[in-house]
């Protein structure tokens, strides 16, 4: 049973690996990173947002990608930037730095609403993984808790045990079921967005006519409600909405 | 405060109203003054303005004027105000001759308002009385003593200021005496403004001395203070003059006052008047000779008096690096503030520190006595003996009028070897002190260059295909598992479910095994008899003569029939978990409708038993169709009973 298990992540992730050889993403990496040492901040930008082009991701080139915005002043793109990194690698501590950083420049100061210590120390781990670990970190624990299940279908003599640890790991599994679940949808669902231009305003509707609300500057972060054609409708705090036009901004 | 404004407001106010008048005048007190005496001048501006101005009081030559106060009265006499103001000043004359004071002016609202100028004149010095015995001083310095002494006979109050000599080496002690004779009783405390003493080093010798002495008759009480100088260079000094400015009683006045002489004693001093005075002393020159050249020692510190000197260490055996604190003492008359820290002479590793000095001063006998310690603390770096001294100290006696030098005898102070590792060398230097980080500028984090692995965006294992299928067939094995296990239990552990699902099959097969007979024994003799199809309609149950079976079928019916009724039988009781001895037809039929199987079922059951029952014991004869409607009845009955148990 064990042997299937492991064969078949390890078809998993060849079959990742396989998909991963394409193009050339590392040349562009090195190109970039390069270009960012000689102090070539525009160049270096173009090789990471080529690299984010073709999809060939990682948080080093957002992360990268973030500098190199910050050094050429274009503090939303770079707030953008760290954000994303932050999303695939969530405990990286020099974004974490530069985005705090970053945030400081930027023109908007917005109240994001401060978290207990409670739910801080409850959200540790929401806080500090990404979609993927989650996932692994469930089905791990799910694949666990039915391997016990069926081992106790043999071995009736240890069946109460065997029961006491599936449901605690059962328990642990639903708690970060729901964090997983909590995450996909913040990400499919709530999406994030910054301001990119140096400033945008903020109507009442879905066109240059309606009535001008309130002007973000760059850097500034929102949630995304709705999506019209152009437009999105943005939401900064609990009673601030506006709608304002999609080139400038961009979703994280 | 406030009400006296506001009073002087409704004056001003009210005297607008009124031609201003005004008028000053000028008077001394007498005109004719010897050098010891004094005179007071008064002013008196009077007139029906209320805010009076200062006169001007033009330099009075040849005196020196102390003012003695001032005074203001102000009197409304028929809503006219008048008020006046008096200023009084006291003037002491400086040289004989004749003085005119004055034109007095005084300025008010342009106009300007003058009293007549007065004349004094100036005698010299009365020489009649004689200085009470003088104050023996031992002259020490050279030059004879003068003592600066004015005698002043039949005065109620003179001062007088001597030093104890007029000549004296460079810090060398001279007393200054300043000394008050009273025959009054004074009405105030004297103001006394002791002399400049520029060039001196000054001490205050307290406490002040107080002793009667009687002058010509005259008993005074004579206040002595006395202060200690010392020159601190050569040269002709002046000591200027003291000056004592008191109130005192006004005997004259009082005696005029009380021609009964009633009140001659005046006990209470009710009708004492004061009178003030301002008393100067003559300066005082003093020679200050500078310390001989001849003989100077090349240590010499300018150290002046008669001077004795110790050292003492708090241990003789020390380890190295560990302190020595040493201690040298300088005792004896002099100036002991000056003193300065005798020189120790330089010693190889070991180290000098000064830790500070303490001086004790005293003043017995009006003499500036006293010791000065100095301390230093010694670290010797090595082991071994080290050797103090000789300590020398220099200094100059005016008495013997040469330099004495003082010698110490070497000290010896023995240096053990440290028990400790050297302490570091920076061990005293102080602690660099920290400080917070200064934030110059923030800038960002460099860029990472370590491998990276790219991949799509949005590819979340949750969306990978063989992620879920990895997550997924796992539940369903462990769902099968368990069915199976299920199963297997209920089969080990539950007879009559076991029983029940091995029903069907046993009846099957005994029901395969009647067909088989049929086929067996009907088949060799070609014989038109079919086979028992089970597929052919079902056959009614007619029962004709010639188509019975003949008599030597007789065993293979039994043997048929008895193989359908243990199929139905045993079927039944596999069914409903019953052991098969103990199956009758009549408990048959109630357990069947126990379980609940319907009456018509019931009946068929009774009807096939029955048949094979007369097949069995009856020897009665059957047809093929008879046999075959048996089978298919029995087939039909299991199934029917299937639905129900």
């Amino acid at each position: 049973m064990k042997k299937i298990f492991a064969s078949s992540f390890l078809i998993f992730f060849i079959f990742t690996g396989i998909s991963m050889a394409f193009d050339n993403p590392e040349d562009l990496y090195e190109k970039g990173n390069s270009s960012y040492e000689n102090g070539d901040y525009e160049k270096a930008a173009s090789f990471y947002e080529e690299l984010i082009r073709i999809d060939k991701t990682s948080p080093e080139v957002f992360y990268n990608l973030g500098n190199s915005c910050f050094k050429l002043k274009k503090i939303g793109k770079a707030i953008l930037n760290y954000e994303r990194a932050l999303r695939v690698d969530p405990r990286d501590k020099d974004t974490q730095l530069n985005l705090k950083l970053a945030r400081t420049m930027a023109v908007d100061k917005i109240n994001i609403s401060e978290r207990g210590f409670v739910l801080n120390t409850l959200l540790f781990l929401y806080d500090r993984t990404n979609i993927n670990e989650l996932s692994l970190a469930c089905s791990f624990l799910y694949l666990a808790v039915i391997l016990i299940l069926i081992f106790s279908i043999f071995f009736v003599a240890k069946r109460r045990f065997m029961f006491c640890t599936a449901a605690s790991i059962g328990t642990i599994f639903f708690i970060l079921f729901i964090f997983l679940f909590a995450k996909i949808k913040d990400e499919n669902f709530t999406k994030m967005g910054i301001v990119i231009a140096e400033k945008t305003d903020a109507r009442s509707g879905p066109k240059e006519d309606y009535l001008l609300q309130f002007t973000l500057h760059e850097g500034a972060k929102f949630s995304i409600i709705k999506d019209v054609q152009d437009w999105y409708e943005i939401e900064l705090s609990k009673d601030l909405r506006g709608w304002i036009p999609k080139i400038t901004v961009d979703i994280i | 405060m406030r009400y006296f404004v506001s009073f002087l407001l409704v004056l001003s106010v009210v005297a607008v109203c009124y031609a201003e008048d005004m008028t000053i005048s000028a008077n001394v007190d007498r005109q004719e003054v010897t050098l010891d005496e004094q005179t007071t001048l008064t002013i008196t501006v009077s007139g029906n303005v209320s805010n009076i101005p200062q006169p001007y009081i033009p330099g009075l030559n040849g005196f020196t004027a102390y003012s003695s106060g001032r005074s203001q009265s102000i009197s409304i006499i028929n809503g006219q105000i008048s008020s006046s103001v008096t200023f009084t000043y006291i003037l002491v004359p400086n040289n004989t001759g004749d003085y005119t004071l004055g034109p007095f002016n005084i300025n008010y609202k342009g106009k300007t308002y003058s009293a007549d100028p007065i004349n004094i004149k100036v005698l010299p010095r009365n020489n009649q009385p004689s200085v009470p015995s003088q104050q023996q001083a031992q002259p020490s310095g050279p030059g004879s003593i003068d003592q600066n002494v004015q005698p002043r006979q039949g005065k109620e109050l003179f001062i007088e200021a001597y030093v104890d000599k007029l000549r004296a080496y460079v810090n060398e002690q001279i007393t200054l005496t300043f000394a008050v004779y009273q025959a009054v009783s004074l009405f105030n405390n004297p103001l006394y403004n002791p002399p400049s003493t520029t060039g001196f080093w000054t001490e205050d010798m307290p406490p002040q001395k107080k002793y009667y002495k009687i002058i010509d008759g005259t008993r005074y009480l004579v206040t002595e203070i006395k202060t200690a100088l010392f020159a601190t260079g050569p040269g002709e000094f002046t000591i200027g003059s003291a000056r004592l400015e008191a109130t005192v009683e006004d005997i004259d006045k009082v005696v005029s006052r009380n021609p009964f002489g009633a009140f001659d004693q005046d006990p209470f001093g009710m009708f004492k008047r004061g009178k003030p005075l301002a008393l100067t002393t003559e300066p005082i020159k003093i020679e200050i000779l500078p310390l001989p050249d001849q003989n100077k020692p090349a240590d010499f510190k300018g150290d002046v008096g008669d001077f004795d000197i110790s050292l003492n260490v708090d241990k003789n055996t020390v380890e190295e690096n560990q302190p020595v604190s040493l201690k040298i003492k300088i005792k004896g008359k002099g100036n002991i503030k000056t003193i300065s820290s005798p020189s120790t002479p330089e010693i190889q590793d070991v180290k000098f520190y000064e830790s500070g000095s303490s001086e004790n001063i005293s003043k017995d006998n009006y003499i500036v006595q006293g010791e000065k310690i100095f301390e230093k603390m010694i670290i010797p770096k090595k082991e071994g003996n080290i050797t103090l001294g000789p300590v020398e100290y220099t200094y100059f006696d005016p008495v013997l009028k040469d330099y004495v030098r003082k010698k110490l005898a070497p000290m010896t102070i023995n240096v053990t070897k440290s028990k400790e590792e050297p302490a570091e060398k920076n061990t005293f230097a102080p602690a660099v002190t920290q400080e917070e980080i200064q934030l110059l500028k923030r800038d960002i984090g460099y860029i990472k260059t370590s491998h990276a692995e790219f991949r799509p965006k949005n590819a979340f294992l949750y969306k990978n295909i063989i992620f879920l299928l990895i997550n997924i067939l796992p539940f369903f094995i462990l769902v099968a598992l368990y069915l199976y296990e299920l199963y297997r239990s209920r089969l080990r552990t539950d007879i009559g479910y076991a029983r029940s699902l091995r029903a069907r099959n046993a009846a099957s097969k005994r029901l395969k095994g009647a067909r088989k007979i049929v086929n067996q024994f009907l088949r060799p003799k070609g014989q038109n008899l079919s086979e028992i199809d089970t597929e052919r309609p079902y056959p009614t149950r007619v029962s004709k003569d010639a188509d019975l079976l003949p008599r030597m079928y007789k065993n293979m019916v039994k043997e048929f029939y008895t193989e359908i009724y243990k199929a139905v039988i045993e079927y039944i009781a596999d069914k409903l978990n019953i052991p098969h001895p103990s199956i009758t037809k009549d408990s048959l039929e109630y357990k069947l409708k126990e379980a609940g199987v319907s009456e018509d079922i019931i009946d068929k059951v009774k009807t096939l038993f029955d048949d094979c029952d007369m097949a069995r014991f009856a020897s009665v004869r059957f047809t093929k169709i008879d046999m075959e409607c048996t089978y298919r009845q029995a087939e039909e009955i299991i199934t029917n009973l299937e639905r129900f148990i």
